[in-house]
């Protein structure tokens, strides 16, 4: 893929230094859509398992902060 | 007839128009003046020349975002003008939801930051940190538009650069409002930024405005 790029009014085709900044922030940005996701699993589990307990969904949430 | 169209906009003859360090020397009370060094209107009180908007946002660039771009440079947005900025991302499309990253500079390293986000969908609360990553959070892209607002403190002094910014999600998603704030750790004193999304979209239209806070 052709990266194009903007400076100021002028877009052009991205240079190999700005091709691999421009990966280098999807690289993180996977990165942490990952770690976000890992945690809306574990709080998912930790939620199941506090149902599993007795807890009710009210105190549940009273808990872990949702509402 | 208007003063203007006799002397002609080439006319050496420009009354009212000078820089801040060759104001007229015998100005009379209610005089106006333009200055071409600092584009502010002043006026003579009498005594003094104040400035008729001597404080407040001044619109430091407009750069209008291109086709199908995957990032936006603006240079010569940040002097020694002006301490602190504000940068208005707006308008325009994605071609896919994404966040929008700030960069400064060509600085790729040392920003620490903490955002956090609600979601439309749910009354939850989510907190992320960016810690030593490559840019900041801004704000939102979606299809439908493209949105962040963020204050930056210092860019272009020695020094570090503190940021405190908004934006929300113009689409339904697991990620809705945000406000995010942080550091860039480093002395660099930057003149430039670069808008991104952080994933494999690009952006067509809209608005990149910088403004000043002029004191």
């Amino acid at each position: 893929m052709t990266y194009k790029v903007q400076i100021d009014d002028e877009v052009r085709d991205a240079t190999p230094e700005e091709e691999a900044r421009i990966l280098a922030a999807q690289a993180e940005a996977v990165a942490q859509e990952e770690a976000r996701q890992a945690a809306i699993a574990a709080k998912e589990s930790a939620k199941a398992k506090l149902a599993a307990l007795g807890l009710t969904e009210e105190e549940i949430n009273a808990i872990i902060g949702g509402v | 007839m208007p003063f203007s169209s006799v002397l002609g906009a080439s006319s050496v003859i420009r009354p009212g128009v000078c820089t801040s360090t060759t104001r007229p020397s015998v100005p009379y009370e209610g005089q106006l003046i333009y200055e071409t060094d600092t584009d502010m209107v002043a006026a003579y009180n009498g005594s003094a020349w104040f400035y008729t908007h001597s404080s407040g946002l001044v619109l430091i660039s407009s750069t209008t975002i291109g086709s199908a771009v995957s990032s936006v440079t603006v240079s010569g947005a940040f002097s020694s003008t002006y301490e602190n900025y504000r940068i208005i991302v707006s308008g325009g499309v994605a071609s896919g939801s994404v966040n929008v990253k700030l960069q400064l500079g060509s600085t790729t390293t040392g920003y620490y930051a903490f955002r956090i986000y609600g979601q439309y969908n749910a009354a939850t609360v989510t907190g992320e940190q960016t810690n030593n990553g490559a840019n900041f959070y801004m704000g939102f892209a979606s299809t439908n538009t493209i949105f962040g607002i963020m204050d930056v403190s210092g860019p272009n002094a020695a020094k570090r650069t503190t940021v405190f910014g908004y934006g929300a999600v113009p689409a339904l998603s697991s990620l809705g409002p945000q406000i995010v704030g942080g550091f860039e750790d480093s002395a660099t004193q930057h003149t430039a930024f670069t808008i991104l999304p952080d994933s494999n979209q690009t952006f067509t239209g809209g608005t990149i405005r910088v403004y000043g806070y002029k004191n």
